[in-house]
């Protein structure tokens, strides 16, 4: 396809008209990529400097000093929270990818009544602003509302984790793929005696990869960046994960910019790998299961 | 409907008598194999979670807005007394009207870029694939970090922007035609976000910088389902570029580029980060977004009940613009 616009153009254009609009295309997109790049290599430049570099506002650090990273670790207890973000991240994943199969499923599989009002009455609470939920949601977590399991949730890993356990855009996105599969590959199943639980583990989970994959990454991000939940519900260290230590660095210690790049960049990096590993089936996702009817 | 809601409780039964010599796990196993159970049993983990955590706050916050409530006192019913008094109040104007003009701007600017972007990216070059996921990074990073970034490089006395504008003004470049040496003995630079009409432009250009990517890869998605042949077709017609655009492209990639607008909407309108990181609302107001009214009147004051109320103003139109998206989805669904 690409091949016959190129000859196409060629047959209908010289050559030299050819490579400028090549080169053109190189030129915008290079300008494109230093916009959605600056704020980060300004970041982890930032993070190389001395106090009074940061001070001065430049671009780039004289010599780079590395031992910042050290210093923003010690100091904002970065093992401790790095640790934390870790188990939480995970924790809520495994929570949200369960909950969204099993519900995704059977939206998208199984025949039962009033299956449609429900879906619709589940979408709808995607309109609801996170500001208004907020408040609510943290005076149930500290079990003024309903009685909680194990009394107040306050400083405690389920507080953390379990409200974002659901999510119905992840079931929209999965429920969205699984309803394209054929309907052959269940017939055949259920003439070999298959159930539905081991039809969707064996069967549909191999070939959903990409949608997994596309709201796993999505969880991730969720969790790892959120900031103003985890503010709230953790008065005490324990559980604090790396956003609100970095917070805490710009709070208690707003002057040392670079202490804080260097912070950031280090929460950054593990989204990044992450990120870069998996982005193939990511922007796959996003552009098969997305958001198509 | 109702035929099916009756048949559930008899089939259960009948299973659960022919089980009932059967061992527990067993009986559970024949019990979900009933369809309708079974799809009962799946969605239950989701759904409670989700009343729990969303539905059950929401109907929470709708009380609180017609109540009196203040932070640690339980409130008594003031009936609408929060909504008129918002009414009452200039800053709930302001709040409003920023929110349509940064909703609209931010929108139109992610879908006229992200649609360039989106054809860039469709055509063959090298490093295509590694070029696609470097644009998606500001969508991936926290918008807390990328915020903070944009701050610093925004600060009115630090700015990097600045200090380049500086760097020009002693080098005397001329930045579109214009000396900028001429027109200040000594150089301060713009206050990007201490001044109304630059900040709104600023907070604008970071949720458009963050939303982008998204819009711009969806696009992409929906170039890739456009069959080559059409153009191939136009060509033979002899239409120019632009008419290619107009008349193949856009009609086919509609559907897709609806849904990702409308989902850009609901997110850039309710949006709150950006705007609480870089100018919490200010200066005077200029940047006040419902959603950040809201936050400072309940969480910042502690005034849950007026918190709530302001919260609540912004709920008909995401809930209209969420209903209208279904109804299309259904609609292009069926054809």
């Amino acid at each position: 396809m690409i091949e016959s616009a190129v000859q196409r153009q060629a047959v209908l254009q010289p050559k030299t008209v050819l490579r400028i609009g090549r080169l053109s295309l190189y030129l915008v997109l290079a300008a494109g990529a230093a916009v959605v790049a600056l704020p980060f290599c300004w970041m982890v430049s930032t993070s190389l400097m001395s106090l009074g570099e940061t001070i001065n506002r430049q671009w780039l650090p004289g010599t780079p000093r590395w031992q910042n990273y050290q210093t923003a670790w010690m100091e904002a207890r970065f093992a401790v929270y790095f640790m934390n973000s870790v188990i939480i991240t995970a924790t809520s994943l495994a929570g949200l990818l369960t909950t969204s199969i099993l519900a995704a499923y059977a939206f998208a599989r199984l025949q039962f009544a009033g299956r449609e009002i429900i879906f619709f009455g589940l979408l709808s609470t995607m309109m609801i602003p996170e500001a208004m939920t907020l408040l609510p949601s943290f005076l149930i977590i500290r079990g003024d509302v309903i009685p909680l399991p194990g009394g107040s949730w306050l400083n405690t890993l389920q507080g953390l984790t379990v409200p974002f356990m659901a999510s119905a855009f992840s079931i929209f996105l999965l429920r969205q793929f699984f309803r394209r599969l054929p309907v052959e590959l269940w017939d055949a199943a259920c003439i070999d005696g298959c159930g539905h639980l081991r039809f969707l583990t064996t069967i549909v989970l191999p070939l959903s990869k990409a949608p997994l994959l596309t709201v796993s990454l999505f969880g991730f991000i969720a969790s790892w960046d959120s900031l103003l939940w985890p503010l709230l519900v953790t008065t005490r260290e324990t559980w604090r994960p790396l956003m609100v230590g970095l917070w805490s660095l710009v709070t208690e210690a707003g002057a040392e910019t670079h202490l804080f790049m260097a912070g950031a960049t280090i929460t950054l990096l593990p989204i990044l790998v992450i990120y870069f590993l998996v982005q193939r089936q990511f922007t796959e996702g996003i552009m098969t299961s997305g958001l198509k009817g | 409907m109702k035929s099916t809601s009756q048949s559930v409780p008899t089939a259960t039964s009948d299973t659960l008598e022919a089980g009932a010599r059967l061992s527990f796990g067993r009986r559970i196993g024949l019990w979900l194999e009933n369809e309708a159970v079974l799809g009962y049993v799946l969605m239950v983990p989701a759904l409670l979670l989700i009343v729990v955590f969303i539905a059950y706050p929401f109907s929470l916050g709708v009380w609180m807005s017609l109540t009196d409530k203040l932070v640690g006192t339980p409130g008594k019913f003031v009936g609408l007394a929060n909504f008129a008094k918002l009414l009452r109040s200039e800053i709930f104007y302001q709040a409003a009207w920023n929110t349509v003009v940064f909703t609209i701007a931010a929108t139109v600017i992610k879908g006229v870029f992200g649609m360039w972007l989106a054809i860039l990216l469709n055509r063959k070059f090298r490093l295509a694939r590694f070029t696609r996921a470097t644009v998606l990074l500001p969508f991936i990073v926290p918008t807390v970090l990328s915020g903070l970034a944009w701050l610093w490089m925004f600060d009115a006395t630090f700015s990097v922007f600045n200090w380049t504008l500086k760097w020009m003004w002693q080098m005397e470049i001329s930045v579109f035609g214009m000396a900028l040496k001429e027109n200040w003995g000594y150089f301060r630079g713009p206050l990007w976000l201490g001044s109304p009409a630059l900040a709104m432009f600023s907070i604008i250009l970071v949720n458009a910088w963050r939303g982008l990517p998204f819009f711009a890869i969806t696009l992409l998605a929906g170039l890739q389902t456009v069959p080559p042949e059409l153009y191939d077709a136009g060509d033979i017609d002899g239409t120019n570029e632009f008419q290619k655009f107009w008349h193949i492209t856009l009609p086919l990639i509609k559907p897709i580029a609806v849904v990702v607008t409308v989902f850009s909407f609901v997110v850039t309108f309710s949006d709150f980060q950006v705007v609480y990181i870089l100018t919490r609302g200010g200066p005077h107001n200029s940047t006040h977004l419902l959603a950040t009214l809201a936050y400072q009147l309940g969480m910042t004051s502690g005034n849950l009940g007026e918190g709530a109320a302001a919260a609540l103003f912004m709920f008909p139109i995401l809930g209209l613009v969420i209903l209208w998206q279904l109804f299309y989805l259904r609609r292009e669904g069926s054809d």
